[in-house]
């Protein structure tokens, strides 16, 4: 039973969702405001997470709302509003990079990849402060090179399907798939020295 | 035991394997020590940097909202839905008929490009790539703009918005399907007619400069984007463009540059209010705009003044 109404309010939340985007595509600003409101949070949290930035965050996510805004006639309501939206914030995020220039890349080898042998943290690290990991997690993040984090913010943050990234980035699944093998390879072995040297600098 | 690789222990974390494969990752585990500590090592990892958003408060989604509105309510002054349609007409009248012949492969190259770019599958990853290029490349001299190659990726030219519009093509049936349009209308064809040097491309501007400074008394035009041809409702810009000689004297805007000020004001907010033509055409200020190649006889310095 709840099951189903649970079901029923996700129908409902999509149904309300795909009359909104209707009347936005048709122009209605009200409509595209109740968009904005529906997605903004997830908007700048996929870009606080790109760019790693909360005042860069904030001017993504207000440049790619406008441009979304602009572009909005051009929406095929067949694809989810936070996948098109996503390459808009993809390619503000790219122009706020290149001006800033300042994350250094993270050269990686391509052949790079667990081999099925150790590669496993120590059992110290896993226990210390759950914000102190998640922040050395961030910062390895950060420093991993834009495609492989965007990659991983997709899956890891937004918990969105491969194909569903594959589809987002216009690349093929495979790629999605081993672009994020090594995106979480990198992260561990960045995080592993810093966990065992208590704080040495990862970039 | 042979362990399977990291990639296929992922995607059974992520749940993206078919049930058979994930039955035998699942027997796998049950036997490999090894296997199952790396998993869990990965997700406690995840959780706890998926886990440690904290969304910002309210009143920082409410001002942004705000900020949208201001800049939604400024923005109307030009219809908003001309935003790339405009990038792609500044595109066609500056590369097809402003450039002199060898420059042309400037902004028109650039829009064909951005339609090739849209049917092609990869391009964010491609775009991620080039974005680490130097910015060095886009302040090209003079020269090695003459020898730009196709190569060369400017950004606000190849937004990979999705959109399925071409926009400079739409843009230039509606012309050709408007003889007729009012006087005030930007783009009207009668201006058009009475600029066949423009048409040639072999003129360049400073033909158009010179002819339109002598023709006419004010030195100051108040844009009009009546462009009946598209069929929308008049809209004031809220700005005019005041054009200056080294020597202080104005010259009237021409409509090309009127355009280009238009759909750069559009595509772009960091588009300097002054900017400067010459023979190396506008220069830019900072990287993120395409260059413009527009061979004036004389430099003139180009001021956006709002109304």
């Amino acid at each position: 039973m709840i099951l189903f109404l649970v079901l029923l309010a996700v129908g409902a939340e999509a149904e309300e969702e795909a009359l909104v985007i209707g009347k936005a595509i048709g122009g209605d600003r009200d409509a595209f405001g109740r968009l904005v409101r529906m997605y903004e949070k997830r908007v700048f949290r996929v870009a606080r997470r790109l760019c790693g930035c909360d005042d860069d965050a904030w001017d993504i996510t207000q440049e790619s709302f406008i441009r979304a805004m602009n572009a909005m006639d051009g929406f095929d309501p067949e694809f989810r509003f936070f996948t098109w939206i996503y390459r808009i914030v993809h390619n503000v995020a790219v122009n706020f990079h290149r001006k800033s220039s300042r994350r250094a890349e993270v050269e990686f080898e391509d052949d790079y990849g667990y081999s099925g042998q150790t590669i496993t943290l120590d059992a110290a690290p896993l226990n210390a402060a759950a914000e102190e990991l998640a922040i050395a997690v961030g910062r390895a993040v950060e420093s991993l090179s834009d495609p492989l984090r965007e990659v991983f913010v997709l899956r890891v943050d937004q918990e969105l399907s491969y194909s569903e990234i594959a589809q987002t980035l216009g690349i093929a699944v495979g790629t999605v798939m081993s672009r994020l093998n090594r995106a979480r390879t990198q992260v561990r072995s960045l995080l592993s020295p810093e966990m065992k040297g208590g704080g040495g600098e990862l970039s | 035991m042979n362990c399977p690789e990291s990639s296929i222990l992922m995607a059974y974390m992520d749940g993206e394997l078919e049930p058979e494969s994930a039955a035998s990752i699942r027997e796998h585990l049950a036997g490999c020590g090894e296997c199952r500590a790396f998993l869990e090592t990965q997700e406690v990892l995840e959780r706890s940097w998926r886990d440690s958003w904290q969304d910002p408060p309210d009143f920082r989604f409410s001002a942004m909202r705000k900020r949208l509105e201001t800049r939604n309510r400024k923005k109307a002054a030009v219809p908003a839905w001309l935003i790339g349609v405009a990038a792609g007409v500044a595109a066609v009248f500056l590369g097809v008929r402003v450039f002199p012949p060898e420059r042309q492969q400037g902004l028109e190259q650039m829009v064909q490009r951005e339609i090739q770019a849209r049917h092609e599958e990869d391009l964010p990853a491609e775009i991620m790539e080039t974005a680490a290029q130097p910015a060095a490349e886009l302040e090209s001299t003079e020269e090695t703009a003459h020898q730009e190659t196709s190569d060369t990726p400017t950004p606000e030219t190849r937004p990979a918005e999705p959109s399925t519009e071409v926009p400079s093509i739409a843009f230039t049936d509606a012309l050709q399907e408007s003889p007729s349009s009012e006087a005030p209308a930007f783009f009207s064809l009668d201006e058009e007619a009475a600029m066949p040097d423009m048409v040639t491309g072999s003129g360049g501007i400073a033909g158009s400069t010179g002819r339109a400074a002598e023709g006419s008394a004010p030195m100051e035009i108040t844009l009009s984007s009546s462009r009946s041809f598209l069929e929308q409702p008049v809209m004031e810009p809220g700005y005019h463009i005041v054009c200056e000689r080294p020597d202080g004297t104005l010259v009237p805007p021409w409509s090309e540059l009127a355009a280009f000020v238009d759909s750069m004001l559009l595509v772009s907010d960091d588009f300097p209010s002054t900017f400067r033509l010459d023979s190396l055409g506008y220069t830019l200020e900072e990287d993120g705009l395409p260059r413009v190649f527009l061979g004036l006889e004389a430099p003139l310095t180009v001021r956006i003044i709002p109304d």
